[in-house]
């Protein structure tokens, strides 16, 4: 027999007491646990996304225009722009594409969509390629030449856009036109990306009245090159060339890194309210803690001046009421850690089933799990130091005649 | 013969409220070791207080107390526990056992406030021995009285002590079970050589072999 078993057998004891003492714990450390592993889920799939599409591409667009490629607004970058990007010192290759809303039909029924244009030329298609990350999931990628050829995005393939899903070789009618189908891409994860329906850019400018305007101008650096140093040289040429000074920039030149930055921020705010809110959580928990541990001190004082008779020094009575509070807390950590990761779980589930798979890819990391556990059972102990203290000062005399 | 508790002239005193209580007026006493010792006197004559002296509960406000020839004023309180918890063996009138252990963990109790090897089956001995083997995982609450005053004593011997305090020990209990109890500190005290203190209001209490000291408002009586 031990301390610790005479803390626990007080604890179970006192059920009811005890769940409701553990509440604002269990919250407090789920609410953590949950939005630390989210986050960092998220951090990983930015990461990996942003991994794949390469630290050296450049992305080029009118202001303002990041989900209708520059159409609607009143800047609009066209192909002498690309040029001037392309002859930019530090600038491998150069490519473009545009995007926009489109009327897509298919087995007698209508849709809209997003539509875009990838260029077939040798020398532009394989940068955009790069900054899709698209792989091949059946038939092939556009050549030099193709005309009425489609390319379609992962969901055609299945019968989540329409009642059929589509076939190598189908006919599709986008904006009016006919199109044969010639190959599919994998699954990238999100519903935009995944239901995007890809024609030849010229085909494509024609449907779209285009002229010679571009959506997102694609620069890739030279290796070697600072791609932050190119940015600066683009952003720059860019503003003489359109007759524009600099700092009123009517286009934003983005780098991948600046991409995932964003969404730091964004990450950072979150997290921040989120650990904000979960302290109040626990600083609740922790006075509960406290408050159970004072009755529990004065309900037991008659026992700690038995105990003190029996030869309990200050010392044994401080440990027994610390273990007492130390394990409230690490109980409170543990059901919150398994609350807290289960509902990360869920979130992902939910995510990967209404998103698409690639969104949140939540890890677990044993250390901090095992940080959680520490820092609630550091807490329980903090909370129950005052009540142990009181209990450890009693006078054996006056707590053996407390009735 | 060698004194193992010495009282000299010992005074105690309480503030209560204003009024400064004089619970003990100088008492002297000397017990030896081995001894039988019965404390006798009415309600009120201050015995509670001077068990808590000689249970070295607590100081007195004058004179001195020496146990075993080492007198226990410069001890602190941490000190005192650990003395207690070696020299003394307590037992109350209101058995007082942990309510939320069993038999077995009640007579542990007191191994836990001191360094030492694990006293699991001493302790399985001592409740056979006052006739609870076959109750060591009950709780308090499943024990009779005199059960629970079984599991008392048992406590009270685990570590050993030289000396047993007792107070009031047959108070809450029926005569048979009294008798008991009784017939267990005499076998103690001849078979083990236990000091035995044990103090009382009950005169039916003394018997041969007791050495009996009555106190009357704080000072003994001849």
């Amino acid at each position: 027999m031990s301390l610790f078993k005479v803390a626990i057998n007080n604890m179970v004891q006192r059920r009811l007491r005890s769940v409701l003492t553990l509440v604002g714990i269990i919250i407090g450390i789920a609410a953590i646990v949950s939005i630390i592993t989210i986050s960092q889920g998220l951090e990983n799939s930015i990461e990996s996304q942003l991994n794949s599409i390469g630290s050296d591409i450049l992305f080029i667009r009118a202001k303002g225009a990041a989900l209708s490629a520059g159409l609607s607004t009143d800047s609009v970058l066209n192909e002498n722009d690309l040029k001037e990007v392309e002859r930019t010192n530090g600038v491998k290759e150069v490519s473009a594409y545009s995007y926009n809303s489109g009327q897509v039909s298919f087995n007698g029924i209508t849709k809209y969509f997003y539509a875009a244009g990838m260029p077939t030329e040798n020398d532009r298609l394989p940068l955009v390629k790069r900054a899709t990350t698209y792989t091949l999931l059946k038939g092939r990628w556009f050549e030099q030449g193709d005309t009425n050829r489609v390319m379609l995005n992962y969901d055609y393939s299945t019968t989540k856009l329409f009642d059929k899903a589509v076939e190598i070789g189908d006919k599709i009618t986008v904006e009016g036109q006919k199109f044969t189908v010639i190959g599919f891409f994998d699954q990238i994860g999100n519903s935009v990306d995944d239901s995007l329906v890809w024609l030849p850019y010229e085909t494509y400018r024609e449907l779209y009245g285009l002229g010679d305007n571009h959506g997102i101008i694609l620069a890739s650096v030279t290796p070697g090159e600072n791609i932050n140093v190119v940015s600066e040289r683009i952003s720059k040429n860019l503003c003489k060339h359109r007759g524009l000074e600099e700092g009123k920039e009517d286009f934003e030149v983005e780098t991948p890194s600046e991409l995932a930055a964003g969404f730091d921020t964004i990450l950072s705010i979150v997290n921040t309210v989120v650990v904000g809110l979960a302290s109040i959580s626990l600083l609740v928990g922790s006075v509960g803690i406290m408050n159970t541990m004072f009755t529990t001190v004065l309900q037991r004082t008659r026992e700690i001046g038995i105990m003190k008779a029996l030869g309990a020094r200050r010392k044994n009575i401080l440990t027994l009421f610390m273990f007492e509070s130390g394990t409230y807390g690490l109980v409170g950590g543990i059901i919150g850690v398994i609350t807290g990761l289960a509902f990360a779980l869920f979130v992902e589930a939910f995510f990967a089933q209404f998103l698409g798979p690639r969104w949140l890819l939540i890890e677990i990391n044993p250390w901090f799990i095992l940080g959680a556990l520490l820092f609630s059972f550091l807490l329980g102990c903090i909370s129950g130091l005052v009540p142990a203290i009181q209990a450890a000062k009693m006078d054996p005399v006056d707590s053996l005649r407390y009735e | 013969m060698k004194h193992i508790i010495e009282l000299k002239n010992i005074k105690k005193n309480y503030l209560m409220g204003e009024v400064n209580v004089k619970v003990l007026r100088g008492i002297t006493l000397n017990i030896n070791k081995g001894e039988f010792v019965v404390i006798i006197g009415p309600s009120g004559s201050g015995k509670s207080t001077l068990m808590n002296m000689i249970g070295i509960l607590d100081k007195p406000s004058q004179g001195s107390v020496l146990l075993n020839g080492k007198n226990i004023a410069h001890l602190d309180e941490d000190k005192l526990a650990i003395l207690r918890g070696k020299t003394i063996g307590f037992i109350f009138q209101q058995f007082n056992l942990i309510k939320s252990m069993t038999a077995l963990e009640n007579v542990l109790l007191p191994t836990l406030f001191l360094e030492g090897p694990d006293r699991k089956e001493r302790a399985i001995k001592l409740l056979t021995k006052v006739g609870l083997g076959d109750r060591i995982h009950h709780r308090p609450t499943e024990l009779s009285g005199g059960q629970q005053q079984r599991v008392a004593i048992a406590r009270s011997l685990i570590n050993d002590p030289e000396i047993i305090l007792a107070d009031e020990p047959t108070g809450n209990l029926d005569s048979a079970s009294g008798k008991a109890i009784m017939q267990l500190l005499h076998e103690l005290n001849q078979k083990e050589d236990k000091t035995i203190v044990l103090i009382t209001h009950d005169v039916d209490l003394i018997t041969k072999n007791t050495k009996i000291v009555k106190i009357k408002d704080g000072k003994l009586a001849k």
